[in-house]
């Protein structure tokens, strides 16, 4: 199956530290993919890489078929339309309202949407995360499930064709874990396209996703099926992919 | 080093790299060349720049008003108690203290207040923006964070620096008026002489406002985009932010004060 997103031995040293040590990752097209892999792998640093934002000290990134050329602006600015990312940390923008943060990858970006088109949009993705009646609150006043929906709005918003969620579901109660779980299912269903997702909810990761890749020590130690990983011989894989009977 | 990734990445980058120049003046230079062209070629929307502008003139004039009248006060007293030591004559206390307020104090106290109140705002907005990852959601949705946040406040303080630095010496000449007239019996007639204040002084003076205007928001917004962590990188950010402009207004003062005077003004 081709691929919408590829990582070729890719390696990255930040303050002194080797922190990508060859990571090699195949994101199949229209496929939804888990990465995982215990705090501080290198997880949220090969989501940045695939969104172009960190440039590797070697290795190469192919997206959509395409070399990244990281001294290319305009090709960066290209590839970039084509990924919603909800970061770990939901990076929101506090100096604007709910609506405006989702509407950002819409309005601010190089192709200009007429505002009607926008407003369509942005309604349509807040009722999809429940939110129909918050654009206009602003960012402080959500509680943190909130603020983590309008993430997955605004990542979700552009219909990219690739979508990058980092932990989508950190620190939420099970019930609006589910809940965007179930959105992210939702939205792929609709528009089939590439979904990598980072969480640490192995259970409900198995019923969105179909592909997974584990991380550790800044290397991507296996790829495949959740049940060919849980028969892995290496017994980092069967432990991250939370076999019960060989849980630490 | 979010600014450092990108900047290498401009023409102007290699050029300026070209004649090794220090990294103090090349990263701000090149910033200064990113947000002028940004402004150039997609001028941020007015209410934005109305919301700044706000933010940096309207917010800071209290503060300057303040700031400049007690300076005011300090100078005019200051020289009347030491004329008074070798001279029975105060009448040219006003003339000297007009003359400095217009071309050197107003100037240089008005842009070391901005440096604390403005500069440090927007090296801790960028700053924070930066370890919380908005700058990237920034990349990703293909907006450009020097653009979107910088050119609003760049605007805002190249217009309202010298409006601030004109109503702050207006409001020092007035409150060492008082000192003067009302403490010492100065006339207003001589405290009032202008005889030794040119349009020269007026003109160098604003161009002192006018550079300290441009280099408060780039030295600010380049310590901001540099901050790494959380909020200790933050408070570093604002730190540096505040430090380098006020070195940066002092030695411009220095500058610009010393090439009129070869200059003839």
């Amino acid at each position: 199956m081709e691929a919408a997103a590829e990582l070729q031995s890719i390696v990255k040293t930040l303050s002194g530290t080797r922190v990508l040590e060859g990571v090699s990752l195949s994101l199949a097209r229209g496929r939804v993919h888990a990465l995982v892999g215990p705090g501080g792998s290198g997880k949220t640093l090969i989501l940045k890489t695939l969104c172009t934002l960190l440039p590797p000290d070697d290795g190469k990134v192919v997206l959509f078929g395409e070399q990244v050329n990281f001294d290319d602006q305009d090709g960066l600015r290209h590839l970039r339309s084509r990924i919603g990312v909800q970061f770990q940390n939901l990076a929101l923008f506090d100096f604007l309202a709910v609506r405006d943060n989702v509407a950002f990858p819409l309005e601010a970006g190089t192709s200009v949407r007429p505002k009607v088109e926008v407003d369509g949009l942005v309604q349509s993705i807040l009722d999809d995360v429940r939110l129909h009646d918050s654009g206009t609150l602003e960012i402080q006043e959500l509680s943190g499930g909130m603020q983590r929906r309008v993430a997955v709005a605004r990542a979700a918003v552009s219909d990219a064709d690739l979508l990058v969620f980092d932990d989508p579901s950190g620190g939420l109660d099970p019930v609006t874990t589910s809940r965007i779980f179930a959105l992210i299912a939702g939205i792929h269903a609709s528009r089939g396209n590439t979904v990598i997702i980072v969480s640490h909810d192995i259970d409900r990761l198995a019923r969105v996703c179909s592909d997974f890749h584990v991380v550790d020590s800044g290397q991507v130690i296996f790829s495949g099926t959740l049940a060919d990983g849980r028969v892995h011989p290496d017994m980092r894989v069967r432990t991250f992919l939370d076999v019960p009977d060989e849980r630490p | 080093m979010v600014l450092r990734t990108q900047a290498q990445t401009t023409p102007g980058h290699a050029r300026l790299a070209w004649f090794r120049l220090p990294a103090l003046v090349r990263e701000p230079l090149l910033l200064l060349g990113r947000v002028v062209r940004g402004i150039l070629h997609n001028p941020p929307p007015r209410d934005r720049v109305l919301t700044q502008m706000h933010n940096v003139g309207i917010r800071s004039l209290v503060f300057i008003s303040i700031t400049l009248g007690f300076l005011g006060l300090i100078l005019v007293y200051q020289g009347c108690v030491q004329t008074l030591k070798v001279l029975p004559d105060l009448s040219g206390v006003g003339q000297v203290f007009i003359y400095a307020m217009w071309r050197s104090f107003g100037p240089t106290i008005t842009a070391l207040m901005l440096a604390t109140r403005v500069g440090a705002g927007i090296a801790a907005e960028i700053g924070s923006m930066t370890v919380t990852d908005q700058i990237e959601a920034m990349k990703v949705a293909n907006a450009d964070p020097v653009e979107y946040i910088l050119g609003p406040r760049f605007i805002a303080c190249v217009v309202m620096t010298p409006v601030l630095w004109v109503v702050g010496a207006m409001v020092g000449i007035a409150a060492g008026y008082f000192m003067g007239h009302l403490h010492f019996g100065i006339s207003t007639r001589a405290f009032l002489d202008l005889s030794s204040t040119h349009v020269s002084d007026v003109v160098v003076g604003y161009i002192k406002a006018q550079t300290y205007g441009v280099v408060i928001p780039i030295l600010s917004a380049e310590s901001g985009f540099r901050a790494q962590g959380g909020s200790e990188g933050v408070g570093w950010a604002t730190t540096r932010a505040v430090v380098n402009s006020s070195f940066a207004v002092i030695t411009l003062d220095f500058l610009i004060s010393t090439s009129a005077f070869l200059l003839g003004y």
